[in-house]
């Protein structure tokens, strides 16, 4: 028998399915690195780089004490160009208009960071380079989110709007084909209005409601609830707010809140606990990572339902503050 | 540069089922043998640039897989064995392989030299020239070596049959 034959088992040799998965991947963590960077010399600039980070931290770290616990140096530090980027919400279109007797009232807000330039002059104390081209990409990340969140406010003012008008005119229609004029029609005080409220704005956390309504109607109003870590990029959840145990936490405090109310109220009721499921209508049972919720001023947690979400629409929004 | 690392990828790609088979004639088990081809090819992309001739990266690249293979055994002397029956797990086994099965083995068991040699010679069918480069020895070194090989492998089997 020739060696050759022997071959054949060897072909024969199964080759997982992992491999081509394991291959694609090794291969994908060692890019090409341009200009020939050796090993040694990439270790070095790694380490220069974590050395000046270090460094940048506890200047920011001295930075945010002095910061609250001095007034004057407050205000000063609004102007250093690097470290100063304080949050603001502002109202980034304002209008009210008469449009075919609707009278449209929005105040649409947007969150808004002064823009830095990154080159001007760092605060003495830091290495330079290096803070700049940090605080740059923070910057930019900072930039990114908060791009995205005002386009996300700005998306919804807009979508509610248009809804709103077809409503509008869906109802103008169905009026006139009742038997309804137009002079009647132009009494009623029709009114779109969208509005926001900042609730809490404290360090990095920004906590604002946008409101949506239509005045005559009363039954589409809609709220949008933003809670937002402006230093992490990302929105804030119930459970950064009350922590790991925030279901328990939130349930039992809402529970006792409803049975206190409808206590207070005789005409109160919440579907599903406080009616011994009467009804058979389901209202509210625990509460989730969608569930709404501000932070007022005392930095506490305000959980909220929508008209009908866990009460009948009489009682309105329904709002419990989590202590 | 870029060439080079090119080069390098496309070969990889292209080839990892024969690496994946060669380290498999060193450790007989699928997760080692990952582990190996794993092994070699982070060792290649972190270091190509060390490599002048675009044309060297088949064969340099050989080097270093067989030299995690032989880093492996080393490691791990005791759990390394060419079991039959482990072998007809990871084949595709048919009754009709039996008999070369046995020689397969017998090649398996061949000292390291002389393995590398005939599975590189035999089952990736690369010229003498190339494993020449690949062992880092000389031409004559190969042959004799093969030579010897088959030699020994022929005799095994002459014991067997008789």
């Amino acid at each position: 028998m020739k060696l050759e034959e022997v071959k054949d088992v060897y072909d024969e040799i199964k080759v997982p399915g992992e491999l081509d998965k394991m291959v694609r991947k090794s291969v994908k963590e060692h890019p090409f690195q341009g200009g020939g960077i050796k090993k040694n010399a990439k270790y070095k600039a790694v380490t220069f780089l974590k050395y000046t980070a270090s460094a940048a931290a506890v200047i920011l770290l001295c930075f945010i004490t002095a910061l609250n616990s001095n007034e004057a140096f407050a205000k000063a530090a609004g102007d250093i160009p690097v470290l100063g980027r304080i949050a603001r919400v502002l109202t980034v279109r304002s209008y009210t208009k008469v449009e075919e007797n609707k009278n449209i009232s929005v105040n649409i807000p947007a969150v808004d960071i002064p823009s830095m330039d990154t080159t001007e002059q760092v605060p003495p104390q830091t290495d330079q380079a290096d803070n700049q081209t940090d605080a740059g990409k923070a910057a930019d990340q900072n930039d990114k989110f908060i791009t995205d969140v005002n386009a996300e406010i700005e998306k919804v003012v807009d979508d509610y709007l248009a809804d709103a008008k077809e409503r509008c005119e869906a109802d103008k229609q169905a009026f006139l084909a009742t038997g309804g004029t137009e002079d009647e029609w132009a009494q009623r005080d029709l009114g779109i209005n969208v509005d926001y409220e900042v609730k809490y704005q404290k360090d990095n956390t920004l906590s604002l409601i946008l409101t949506a309504d239509e005045s005559w109607y009363g039954a589409y109003e809609l709220t949008y609830y933003y809670n937002l870590d402006l230093g992490k990029n990302r929105k804030l959840t119930l459970s950064d707010v009350l922590g790991d145990k925030y279901i328990e936490v939130a349930d039992t405090s809402i529970i006792s809140q409803m049975k206190e109310r409808v206590k207070q109220n005789d005409s109160y009721i919440y579907w599903g606990v406080t009616d011994n499921n009467e009804l058979g209508i389901t209202g509210f049972t625990t509460v989730n990572d969608n569930t709404k919720f501000y932070i007022n001023e005392d930095g506490k947690a305000v959980v909220c339902f929508d008209k009908y979400e866990v009460a009948p629409g009489f009682m309105g929004k329904q709002e419990f503050v989590i202590e | 540069m870029k060439e080079i690392y090119d080069r390098l990828v496309e070969h990889i790609l292209d080839s990892q089922n024969k690496f994946y088979r060669i380290a498999y004639c060193y450790v007989y088990q699928k997760e080692a043998a990952l582990d190996i081809v794993q092994n070699a090819i982070c060792k290649a992309l972190e270091n190509y640039q060390s490599l002048r001739n675009v044309d060297a990266v088949k064969t340099w690249f050989y080097r270093i897989l067989i030299n995690e293979c032989l880093q492996y055994i080393r490691k791990h002397k005791s759990e390394v064995l060419c079991e039959p029956a482990q072998l007809k797990e990871d084949l595709y086994y048919e009754d009709a392989y039996e008999p070369k099965i046995g020689v397969y083995e017998k090649v398996c068991n061949l000292p390291d030299q002389m393995k590398v040699i005939v599975i590189l010679h035999y089952f990736e069918e690369m010229t003498i020239k190339e494993i020449a480069q690949v062992t880092k020895v000389n031409i004559n070194t190969v042959k004799t070596r093969l030579y010897a090989a088959l030699q020994r492998l022929k005799k095994e089997m002459e014991v067997e049959l008789e």
